[in-house]
């Protein structure tokens, strides 16, 4: 195996592991297929600008559509609220956006879905719960939990029904009124309950 | 019925390049540079990231894994056209030679000289 193969093999690892296991074997033939063609060092220096190039952009690109898989589909309300819950489990030191996040995300974007009162008791109750203090959130990706992805199908397939294309704040906070098993389910099944 | 929004570049020039039969990777690459001129190179980052996407919106299917006579022995994945994939393909080409006719009406363009 020659030192450019051995290069873009070990660049491949910056893709996603999923997307990795699917496609880095075709992606190294095919950039072996183009480095039997060169003819020279300029030739390999052009094969590698264009593959550097090539790298960068995709695995940017593929980073970007794995965080968004579950999500693209939202307006901008909704993307809004997972912008915050992003921001919410990011500030809790947290490596995935669980469905208590999702509700102060949601809260966040729309703080009307419940009385002044309700908001400070679900947000200091789901607070309590937290594992870490609060800090300064950095910019980082984080993936959705299991429980958030439902939360988030469970919300596109509530729009559906009402005839409409876009997910709003409140079709999430009605998915996660369905996960009873997690605490904003609870919280906000609690709320809902005590104003009826 | 597919609705014609306009696809990508990249997606269309791979639904091009299969739309008379079925190719690898790098017979797609090289199909795509040589119909145009040398100007899109599809690295394989770009390709691989296109076709998956295709994949998953079923505009093509895999069909098979086998070596090509052409080239060594290395087995290959092959692609072809599904027909959603056939539809957005001509709905694409359709509204490219839409633009291209008000490009003409707007004395942008030559008309075609007849042969």
């Amino acid at each position: 195996m020659s030192f450019s193969e051995k290069m873009y093999r070990f660049l491949l690892r910056a893709y996603p592991r999923d997307y990795r296991g699917r496609y880095a074997e075709p992606m190294e033939q095919l950039f072996r297929d183009r480095l039997r063609r060169v003819d020279g060092l300029g030739d390999l220096a052009a094969l590698w600008g264009r593959t550097l190039a090539d790298w960068a952009v995709s695995v940017a690109a593929r980073h970007w559509e794995r965080v968004t898989r579950h999500t693209n589909f939202l307006a901008d309300p909704a993307r809004r609220c997972l912008f915050f819950a992003r921001s919410e489990a990011s500030s809790f030191s947290r490596r995935e956006i669980t469905v208590e996040h999702l509700l102060l995300g949601v809260l966040r974007e729309e703080p009307s879905l419940v009385p002044a009162v309700a908001l400070e008791a679900v947000v200091r109750a789901i607070e309590a719960n937290e594992p870490a203090g609060r800090r300064v959130p950095p910019m980082e990706d984080l993936r959705l939990s299991e429980e958030a992805i439902r939360v988030v199908a469970a919300a596109r397939g509530i729009a559906h029904g009402a005839g409409r294309e876009a997910v709003a704040p409140a079709d999430l906070a009605a998915g996660i009124l369905r996960e009873t098993d997690t605490l904003a389910g609870r919280l906000l099944r609690k709320h809902f309950s005590d104003r009826a | 019925m597919y609705s014609p929004s306009p696809l990508t570049p990249a997606v269309f020039h791979i639904l091009l390049a299969i739309a008379d039969g079925e190719k690898h990777g790098y017979g797609i690459m090289q199909e795509v540079s040589a119909k145009t001129g040398g100007k899109v190179i599809l690295g394989p980052g770009t390709l691989y990231g296109t076709i998956n996407r295709m994949l998953e919106a079923g505009l093509i299917k895999e069909s098979g894994e086998r070596s090509d006579p052409e080239m060594n022995d290395e087995r290959r994945r092959y692609y072809q056209i599904t027909s959603k994939g056939r539809r957005a393909a001509v709905a694409e080409a359709e509204r490219l030679q839409g633009l291209v006719r008000v490009a003409r009406a707007k004395r942008l363009l030559q008309r075609p000289r007849p042969v």
